[in-house]
């Protein structure tokens, strides 16, 4: 397990060094996926489906705050949806001015969940999502799923009757239409049972890895993918959805593994980044480059005799120490060896300055 | 001689300036009271907007069975209820609202805290270098 920390240390440290650029190109593949799927799904304004526009729209979300970025997405939506039907395009309007109003007026700093959800939903694992959330962010991430859930099924679901939208039809049907589409959002009860799972995963999570227990993130994850996956099923059986059951557990099992790799690079990470600062006191210029340390300690073994005497005290050995038993080496010892006690490690900084 | 101790503080508090020290600074001026009952008044505009397009949206999703009724309609009974639903939608909203900017005040105040005790510990180094 040592050997394990010290490959992950080298690969962070590695990591490290081209954040900025890694972030960047992580950020890059996103709003790519996320205008890749939105166009094949409902890529109804020809002129929006251009790979070259769809490039500069990926490079500009990489610039630009994420929220921003996905209120462009939505205003391509918004396109496409007018361009097969008015009605379309206001319920869709509707749906984005509500999320907008109740939700990001509190800002949320999640909203890479929301950009990768198409991407995860394409490949068959939504279900790593509410767990990333809960694992990464704070509690909103399990708005912020429910909220990609909608999106994602009012997109298929406009996608999956196209045909039935897009017809010329007279007025007095602007209403049927109009039905239609909300029923469709009202009624999904795959969506429903889909974002119950997603919110409720995402707040056990949230609130397990923030336990002070040993290994809290991997029993989050355990325990987020055991609830997500009941839930799934639950629902299934009560309300008939048709999820393929065979599906539901491969991708929560794939999300299993992802988490659990996320966890164990992120685990305890206080996600300070590499700082570039610059300052100036009387006699200096300072450029500094902050880098955030990781410190694994190396495994401790503390050897413990046992006295075999009759009188040995039982209890609070701290306030009488038995002769032969070493003192504990720091405040955190809890007897069990060193193993987890990187849980509190600090983190601290390097420096170099340059002229 | 460049005084690693002092270089370490500076640092950190620019690290701090560069990230959140702006916004930060703009959330001080305010007391947490003062603070909490702006975002209430934004929460407030927010939900009311929303609560006349749900509405809206509810009306046109039953204009049918609205037109047929709308004379035998109570009124009365209707305003009643439109307003006890505002009522409960508002007061949800606004209960979520405290809770999320009390605790990001708090942690504003927290932060800068550290801060000042940074640019007290700066401001210190100076003197004792000015002494000697």
């Amino acid at each position: 397990m040592a050997a394990l920390f010290e490959i992950r240390e080298k690969i962070i440290t590695a990591c490290r060094q081209y954040e900025s650029l890694l972030m960047t190109a992580v950020r890059f593949l996103a709003v790519l996926l996320a205008t890749m799927y939105i166009n094949g799904r409902i890529g109804y304004m020809d002129t929006l489906t251009s790979p070259l526009l769809m490039l500069i729209i990926a490079l500009i979300g990489t610039l630009i705050p994420g929220n921003v970025t996905v209120a462009i997405l939505a205003v391509i939506v918004l396109l496409h949806l007018y361009t097969l039907a008015m009605e379309a395009a206001a319920v869709g309007a509707v749906l984005f001015l509500l999320i907008l109003l109740l939700y990001y007026r509190f800002s949320p700093k999640d909203s890479m969940l929301m950009l990768l959800y198409p991407a995860s939903f394409t490949l068959g694992i939504p279900y790593v999502m509410p767990i990333a959330g809960g694992l990464l962010y704070s509690a909103g991430s399990a708005l912020t799923c429910v909220v990609a859930i909608v999106f994602n099924s009012f997109i298929s679901f406009v996608a999956d009757n196209e045909k039935t939208l897009g017809q010329v039809s007279e007025e007095a049907d602007i209403i049927g239409r109009f039905r239609f589409l909300i029923d469709g959002i009202m009624q999904n009860k795959g969506m429903i049972v889909m974002a119950a799972a997603a919110a409720v995963t995402a707040l056990v999570v949230y609130l397990i890895r923030r336990l002070a227990v040993r290994y809290a993130w991997y029993i989050a994850i355990a325990v987020g993918a055991i609830l997500q996956l009941i839930i799934l099923l639950v629902g299934d059986m009560s309300f008939n959805i048709g999820l393929s059951v065979g599906r539901i557990f491969a991708g929560v099992l794939i999300s299993v593994l992802i988490a659990a790799v996320l966890g164990f690079f992120l685990f305890n990470l206080d996600y300070s980044r590499i700082e570039n600062t610059q300052f100036e006191d009387d006699d200096y210029y300072y450029y500094v480059k902050a880098v955030p340390k990781i410190t694994v300690k190396e495994a401790k073994r503390t050897v413990k005799k046992i006295s075999m005497s009759r009188h040995t005290p039982r209890k609070k050995p701290a306030e009488t120490p038995v002769a032969g038993r070493p003192e504990p080496e720091d405040e955190y010892d809890d007897g069990y060896g060193d193993f987890g006690d990187d849980y509190f490690a600090d983190s601290s900084m390097e420096f170099y300055s340059e002229d | 001689m460049i005084n690693e101790q002092r270089v370490k503080l500076m640092t950190r508090m620019a690290i701090y300036e560069k990230n959140s020290g702006a916004e930060d600074e703009r959330t001080n001026s305010y007391f947490l009271n003062d603070y909490i009952s702006g975002q209430f008044l934004r929460s407030f505009i927010c939900v009311t907007i929303s609560f006349i397009i749900i509405a809206g949206v509810y009306g046109i999703y039953n204009f049918e069975e609205l037109m047929l009724t709308v004379y035998s309609l109570d009124l009365k009974a209707l305003a009643i209820r439109i307003i006890a639903a505002y009522a409960v939608f508002l007061a949800g909203y606004l209960i979520i609202t405290f809770l999320v900017y009390s605790v990001r005040y708090l942690k504003m105040r927290k932060r800068l805290e550290q801060y000042y005790r940074d640019l007290r510990k700066l401001a210190a180094s100076y003197r004792e270098e000015g002494d000697r």
